[in-house]
């Protein structure tokens, strides 16, 4: 009986579908991550056209991960898809210190929304492997993370050609993300 | 119909036997397909190896007819239209079929059958008899599991077709030469030459090593001659009849341009961002390098990887925008339909997946699509004060075509365009036949208004969300097209205001959207993926269809 209990239990667990969307500035590195995220899973055969969505699982959670983006213009569009989101991944190109001011200025714009206002934020400083690249702790500021206001958020350092990091913070969004239910 | 009545009745008037002859053989010579299944099952059963026996039979007349078909009248056959369309098509597909049997009789028949489509139709079967060779006789001859009578057979078959002087040369002129080919030449001698050897040293010299021996000998036969005589060749060559017999060093242009094609492919595959000087040495690249060039190559250039094609057109810098550009500019989009549009782009190149790539690509081709449509009324007006910028004027765009229009469009026939009283201002749009006169939002008119190419830009944009939407697995919720209109209608209402003013698609009538909604839901958009076979300019024969 105690063993049928846990089955269901698991089950039941193991059906919690989170919907992340991922963003950041192009060449932060978001399609090398949701690559390296699928890796071990069996690559489909003709990709549809289109924007790069993925389900990963990982610890009894499904992330349903959508590649969102662009300019003022399309964000419009997406407000469609920020509906229910549960958590946000922001890449960013840690050596990419011309750009960090616009990667802030998008990341304003978007915690902005009102449909993402419960979403809990996930700041990937990524190609950690590249010279002079910014540590976490430099985005974590450049970003102006500490300024957020009711918002769960946390800075990984990855390395997205190799993996390094990737599931750090996933364990992060899936303890945050957990916790709150 | 009508008109295609005479040729036969005139091809009958010549050798009634002949053309009464070939559709009867051609149900023949196929019908097993049909019945192979059944016999299968019970072939333990005497009734069924006796039904089996005569099924077989049959198929081996049907063919043999088709032989007789071909060999007492094929030049005859090749002079009517309707009979052609029997072989490029049915005859094609079941001589495929047949290559599959293990009959050797079946084999050897349509074997002598292929041989003789190449002799008497070759002109119009290129396409079919490039895949004939490759996956019917080199296949066959060279596969490991087929027997050893089956691989005598396609080899005997393949010399049978090297005794052919003329036939060899054309072989080289019309696929080693031609970009859209694979080598045949090439690939034959290759593989008559690895298979004329026994693989190890002291290996038995069997007759399939004798075989392909003698098909090397008569390839250097003629050779020789046509090097004794090879001007008397050249009047004999009739694979394309529309241009004049082309001279040794013309042959050789082709052959050479082939090979630099298939270098640049190799090599811009290999090392995209590095390849632009290896490019000019091969003179496909301007020198310096302008984006039209580029855009030239990424357009017409056959073999390239289509995703590093799509990863170049998508990149943020300065010169790939304007080879986008250059490149959007090289297609037909007048007339078209945006989702047509939007196949026809995709078909060209992978889109990447990354958000900004695509409103890149978009955006560009939003703007190459809204500057081909003609401009709408009050455009004429405004041009006289200042010059307009082209992207901000109105302009009609097409409704997405259905089968119900096209069929109206047949009934109608060509009718005027839009009344926009613009005047010598508009573009006609060449593909789609304007139906009736449409008033400004009238339900049913064929074209609708658009205030900028940020409308359009938008609505492409969303388009690929809907595409992702609607067919990635990944996605479990679909969206209906309640919610697709609701988001076109939202978005576009709130971007009315920055950052031109006038931007907005919030005047597309509904309609419209859910036009396009049906047809992003019907088919996919595709993308292609692998590098493959694009048409490549000037050079070529005609191809009408493929044994597909």
């Amino acid at each position: 009986m105690g063993l049928l209990f846990s089955k269901i239990w698991a089950r039941m667990v193991s059906s919690k579908e989170m919907r992340i969307l991922m963003l950041g500035l192009d060449a932060a590195g978001k399609t090398t991550i949701l690559y390296r995220l699928k890796l071990a899973e069996v690559v489909t055969t003709i990709p549809t056209v289109g924007f790069n969505v993925e389900t990963v699982e990982y610890k009894n959670i499904k992330f349903n991960v959508w590649d969102v983006g662009g300019q003022d213009k399309i964000r419009k569009l997406w407000r469609f898809y920020y509906q229910g989101t549960d958590g946000l991944i922001f890449v960013v190109d840690s050596s990419d210190r011309d750009r960090i001011n616009d990667a802030k200025e998008e990341l304003q714009h978007l915690l902005q929304h009102d449909e993402l206002r419960d979403a809990v934020l996930l700041v990937l400083a990524n190609k950690q492997d590249l010279p002079y690249a910014m540590p976490a702790a430099e985005i974590v500021e450049k970003l102006e993370l500490k300024h957020l206001q009711n918002r769960a958020w946390y800075c990984q350092s990855t390395v997205a050609s190799t993996g390094d990091g990737l599931y750090e913070g996933l364990d992060w969004l899936s303890r945050t993300l957990s916790a709150r239910q | 119909m009508q008109d295609k009545n005479p040729s036969t009745q005139w091809c009958t008037e010549l050798d009634p036997n002949v053309s009464g002859l070939l559709p009867i053989s051609v149900r023949f010579a196929r019908s097993p397909r049909v019945q192979e299944k059944p016999p299968d099952l019970g072939l333990t059963d005497a009734a069924a190896v006796g039904k089996e026996d005569l099924v077989m039979d049959t198929h081996c007349l049907g063919l043999s007819l088709l032989n007789v078909a071909l060999e007492s009248g094929g030049d005859e056959i090749a002079r009517s239209d309707e009979l052609i369309a029997v072989i490029q098509d049915d005859i094609c597909k079941s001589l495929l079929h047949n290559s599959r049997t293990a009959s050797l009789s079946v084999l050897s028949l349509t074997l002598r059958a292929i041989f003789n489509l190449f002799l008497h139709f070759k002109r119009h079967l290129k396409v079919q008899l490039e895949i004939f060779f490759t996956s019917v006789h080199l296949k066959i001859a060279g596969c490991g599991t087929a027997s050893y009578e089956q691989r005598e057979l396609a080899l005997e078959s393949l010399v049978e077709f090297c005794r052919e002087p003329s036939l060899m040369l054309e072989l080289y002129e019309n696929y080693d030469c031609d970009v859209r080919c694979t080598n045949l030449f090439e690939t034959l001698v290759k593989f008559l030459v690895t298979h004329a050897v026994p693989e190890e040293a002291r290996g038995n010299f069997t007759s399939l090593h004798k075989l392909a021996f003698s098909g090397l000998l008569s390839i250097l036969h003629a050779l020789a001659l046509r090097c004794a005589s090879h001007k008397h060749f050249h009047e004999q060559l009739d694979l394309e009849p529309t241009t004049p017999p082309s001279g040794e060093t013309e042959l050789q242009r082709k052959k050479d341009q082939k090979r630099r094609l298939t270098i640049a492919a190799r090599t811009f595959n290999s090392e995209p961002s590095k390849s632009t000087g290896a490019l000019q040495g091969l003179g496909l690249l301007s020198n310096p390098l302008t984006p039209e060039s580029m855009a030239e190559f990424l357009r017409h250039t056959p073999g390239l990887d289509m995703n590093i094609v799509g990863e170049f057109l998508g990149k943020r810098h300065d010169f790939n925008g304007q080879v986008r550009k250059a490149f959007l500019d090289t297609f037909p989009f007048a007339g078209l339909g945006l989702v047509e549009a939007l196949r026809l782009f995709l078909a060209t190149f992978r889109l990447p997946g990354e958000a900004q790539c695509i409103e890149r690509l978009m955006e560009s081709f939003a703007e190459a699509y809204f500057r081909s449509q003609p401009v709408a009324d009050g455009a004429g007006a405004a041009s006289e004060e200042k010059p307009q910028n082209p992207l901000a004027v109105t302009r009609w765009v097409p409704r997405e075509r259905s089968e119900e229009a096209d069929r109206d469009a047949r009934d109608a026939g060509r009718a005027g365009g839009p009344e926009d009283g613009a005047g010598e201002e508009r573009v006609e749009p060449t593909r789609v036949p304007m139906v009736g006169a449409p008033g400004e939002d009238e339900r049913g008119g064929s074209v609708v208004k658009a205030k900028g190419s940020d409308t359009i830009f938008i609505l492409a944009f969303s388009i690929i969300m809907l595409n992702t939407d609607l067919h990635n697995p990944g996605v479990k919720k679909k969206m209906c097209l309640e919610e697709f209109v609701r988001v076109e209608l939202g978005s576009v209402a709130e971007s009315s205001q920055p950052p031109h003013g006038d931007v907005t698609t919030g005047d597309l009538p509904q309609y419209f959207l859910s036009d396009i909604f049906e047809a992003e839901s019907a088919i996919a958009l595709r993308s292609s993926s692998a590098p493959y076979v694009r048409s490549a300019g000037p050079i070529g024969v005609d191809v009408s269809s493929s044994a597909q």
